[in-house]
C-alpha cells in the first residue's frame, strides 16, 4: 500500500497537467497555477477522502477556487470577452471564415447560463464522460445528462442565430458550422 | 442530437493539446503561506503542515537527484519529455508588464473622487493587490517625476505590517543582474519606486503575511 507521499507524488504526476489545462482554459494563464497549487493543497488535505476516479473531484476543486475568485475578483471577465480578446485576436483559426465560426461559437457560448455552458465545456473540451462531468458537478448522471441535453439545444439555437447574422455581414465567407 | 454541437465547441478549445504539470514548489509555497482566514494555528495544524511540507521537500529532491542521475547518465532527452517536478524553467513565465488603462476594481478605488476612477494599473498575479500607476516607470528616474505607485491590497493587511519588494530584472524568463530590495514602510499604500536600470522588473512582493508578484517595465526616459 502506498503511503501518503507517494500517493500525492502519483496524483500530481497524473492528474496536475489535466487540472491545469482546466483551468487555463477559464482563467488567466498568469495566475492559472496559483489555482492549480490551491487544488493540490487541497487534495494533500484530503488526500484520505479522494476516490478511486479522481480527476473528476480535483476538477470539482477547481472549479469551486474559481468560482470563489470570480466573486471577490475584479478580473472577473465573462467568458467570452476574455477568451474572445486572448484567443480570437491571435486568429487562433487559419483559415479565412474561421474566425468568424469561432466567434459565432463564443457569443454563442455567452449567452448560455454558467450552469448550461460548464455542462457542455467538460464534454466538449475535457472530454469527460456524463458520468465523470456529473461527478466535477456533484450532480446525479441523470441530472447532467437532462442539463446537457437542454444546453445542446439552447447552444445549437444561439449558434444558429449568430451563423445567420455573421452570414449577412458584407463580404462574409462564413459557412455554416451546424446542420 | 448530433455531435455537431460538441464539436463546434471543441474547435475554440484554446488549450486543445495536453500540457505538463507546473512545478509542484508551487504547492510547496503555498502550504507555507498563510491561510486565508488566518486564525490562531493549532499545534495539530501545524504539525500537519509541517508534515505536508517535508513530505513534498522529499518528492522535489527524489526528482531532483533522478533528474541529475539522467543528465550524468548522458540521458538528456529534454527536447521531448514534460516537464516534471521540480522543472523551473519549463514553467516560468517570461517577464511582459502587463498594464492596464481603464476603470479600476471596485476594491482599488477608495480615496479617489470619481465613482469609477480610470488609471493604469497591474494586478498582481495572484489578484492579490494592485499597482496604480501615475506616470510612466523611468530610470533613472525622470528629473521632475518621481516613479509613483500606489499599491492597493485586495486582501486584509496587518497594521504596521510593510510591503517588501524583492525587484529581480528579468531577460524573458532569465535573470538579469543582482536583485534589488524596496520597502514601503506601514504596508501597500503611496510609494516611490526607483530601480536601478531600465528594463522588465519582477518584483516579488510580501505584506502582512501575502505574497504576489508583478511585472512592471521601466523605460529610460526620453530626451
Amino acid at each position: 500500500m502506498m503511503d501518503a507521499q507517494a500517493r500525492f507524488d502519483a496524483l500530481y504526476r497524473e492528474h496536475a497537467g489535466e487540472v491545469r489545462r482546466y483551468v487555463r482554459r477559464r482563467w488567466d494563464a498568469q495566475s492559472a497555477d496559483d489555482v492549480v497549487a490551491d487544488v493540490f493543497v487541497v487534495a494533500w488535505r484530503r488526500l484520505g477522502d479522494l476516490p478511486d476516479d479522481p480527476l473528476p473531484w480535483l476538477l470539482g476543486v477547481a472549479r469551486r477556487i474559481l468560482a470563489n475568485r470570480r466573486r471577490g475578483d475584479a478580473r472577473d471577465h465573462a467568458l467570452r470577452d476574455r477568451i474572445r480578446s486572448e484567443q480570437l485576436r491571435t486568429g487562433a483559426p487559419a483559415q479565412a471564415d474561421a474566425s468568424s465560426t469561432g466567434e459565432a461559437v463564443w457569443i454563442a457560448l455567452s449567452t448560455l447560463s454558467e450552469r448550461d455552458r460548464e455542462a457542455l465545456l467538460l464534454v466538449a473540451w475535457e472530454g469527460l464522460s456524463t458520468a465523470r462531468a456529473a461527478r466535477v458537478l456533484g450532480v446525479r448522471a441523470n441530472t447532467f445528462a437532462a442539463r446537457l441535453y437542454r444546453a445542446r439545444r439552447r447552444f445549437a439555437h444561439a449558434l444558429r442565430a449568430q451563423t445567420n447574422d455573421l452570414s449577412q455581414r458584407p463580404g462574409s465567407t462564413n459557412t455554416e458550422v451546424l446542420r | 442530437m448530433s455531435n455537431d454541437v460538441i464539436d463546434a465547441i471543441r474547435y475554440v478549445d484554446p488549450c486543445p493539446h495536453e500540457i505538463p504539470p507546473p512545478p509542484v514548489e508551487i504547492v510547496l509555497r503555498r502550504l507555507r503561506e498563510p491561510p486565508a482566514d488566518s486564525g490562531p494555528i493549532t499545534a495539530r495544524r501545524r504539525r500537519s503542515r509541517l508534515t505536508a511540507v517535508t513530505a513534498i521537500l522529499s518528492v522535489v529532491v527524489t526528482a531532483s537527484v533522478a533528474a541529475l542521475a539522467l543528465v550524468l547518465l548522458g540521458h538528456d532527452h529534454r527536447a521531448e519529455r514534460p516537464a516534471g517536478i521540480g522543472d523551473h524553467a519549463a514553467t516560468i513565465p517570461a517577464c511582459r508588464s502587463e498594464v492596464r488603462d481603464g476603470v479600476l476594481p471596485v476594491w482599488a478605488r477608495a480615496g479617489f473622487r470619481e465613482a469609477r476612477p480610470r488609471m493604469r494599473y497591474e494586478l498582481g498575479a495572484a489578484g492579490r493587490i494592485a499597482a496604480i500607476l501615475f506616470v510612466p516607470l523611468n530610470s533613472p528616474a525622470a528629473a521632475h517625476r518621481n516613479n509613483k505607485i500606489l499599491w492597493v491590497s485586495h486582501v486584509s493587511t496587518r497594521p504596521g505590517s510593510a510591503l517588501r519588494i524583492v525587484a529581480q530584472r528579468m531577460t524573458g524568463t532569465r535573470r538579469d543582474g543582482a536583485a534589488v530590495v524596496r520597502a514601503v514602510p506601514g504596508g501597500p499604500g503611496p510609494s516611490i519606486i526607483n530601480l536601478p536600470s531600465p528594463g522588465c522588473w519582477r518584483l516579488e512582493l510580501r505584506w502582512s503575511g501575502w505574497t504576489d508578484r508583478l511585472d512592471l517595465q521601466y523605460r529610460r526616459p526620453g530626451p
